[in-house]
């Protein structure tokens, strides 16, 4: 069975080290991200011309882009 | 915020959440997770992400000329020679993370506003293109590189990215 709880001066570990502080982890985070996760659709392809929605939620479109596609902005991660 | 943590002798369950809670709510946070799963700092019952590698690596992706493939088609009587696109692939090694597994690796190019999207467009000049993918196998992380030129060319242009690699949910 894995251990619970282990408790040391310099480390932390719990439910068999599922929780370990020698680890970093994610989280999600509204501003100061170290990376964002991509969630849905982010481009669109309409008369010949390239719409490319960035992590930020800012469009970028070739010249011959007339659609009206919006994507969504990534979600912030920050690693701790 | 305090957090408190619980742990259940009688079966291991592990829960950590806001120390302001209420018993009974949070005793419900520990026998029910996925319902309270918005409330929750940390819980037995879920596996999570951890980061196994980071590094910085900059690469150079190489001049791509423009298209220099023609091709002569019948025009009535006579005959035009047109201009045919260029199309290539090249993989660029990142780095190494030596899991044994193919972990899922994300990478930035200086900041989190500038992340490396799937077939995120590098490069742009007229109808010529660069497209990056990141990539990964049980042992590297890639960048892996699609161009298409056509009457225009692409410069070389050296990129810095920023390699997150996270070992699967345990």
């Amino acid at each position: 069975m894995a251990i619970t709880l282990n408790i040391q001066p310099t480390r932390f570990r719990a439910s068999g080290s599922k929780l370990d502080s020698n680890r970093r982890y994610i989280r999600k985070v509204s501003s100061s991200a170290d990376l964002k996760f991509v969630i849905s659709r982010n481009m669109d392809v309409k008369n010949g011309g390239l719409r490319y929605v960035d992590p930020q939620g800012n469009n970028s479109d070739d010249n011959n882009y007339n659609g009206t596609f919006s994507g969504t902005a990534g979600v912030g991660i920050k690693v701790t | 915020m305090a957090v408190r943590l619980f742990a259940r002798g009688s079966d291991g369950v592990v829960c950590i959440a806001d120390a302001s809670t209420s018993e009974s709510t949070f005793q419900d946070y520990v026998s029910n997770p996925y319902k309270n799963i918005d409330n929750i700092n940390f819980h037995s019952a879920f596996d999570y992400m951890s980061l196994a590698a980071q590094f910085t690596t900059s690469i150079t992706f190489s001049a791509r000329a423009a298209s220099s493939t023609t091709q002569s088609v019948n025009k009535g009587k006579g005959s035009v020679t047109i201009q045919l696109p260029e199309q290539g692939t090249q993989r660029h090694q990142l780095g190494t993370h030596g899991l044994g597994y193919t972990p899922f690796a994300t990478a930035t190019r200086g900041n989190a506003n500038r992340q490396v999207t799937p077939t995120f467009q590098l490069q742009k000049n007229g109808a010529a293109i660069r497209l990056v993918n990141v990539e990964m196998d049980s042992n590297k992380i890639y960048v892996y590189e699609s161009w298409v030129t056509y009457t225009n060319a692409l410069a070389a242009t050296t990129q810095t990215f920023n390699c997150w690699v996270f070992r699967n949910p345990e």
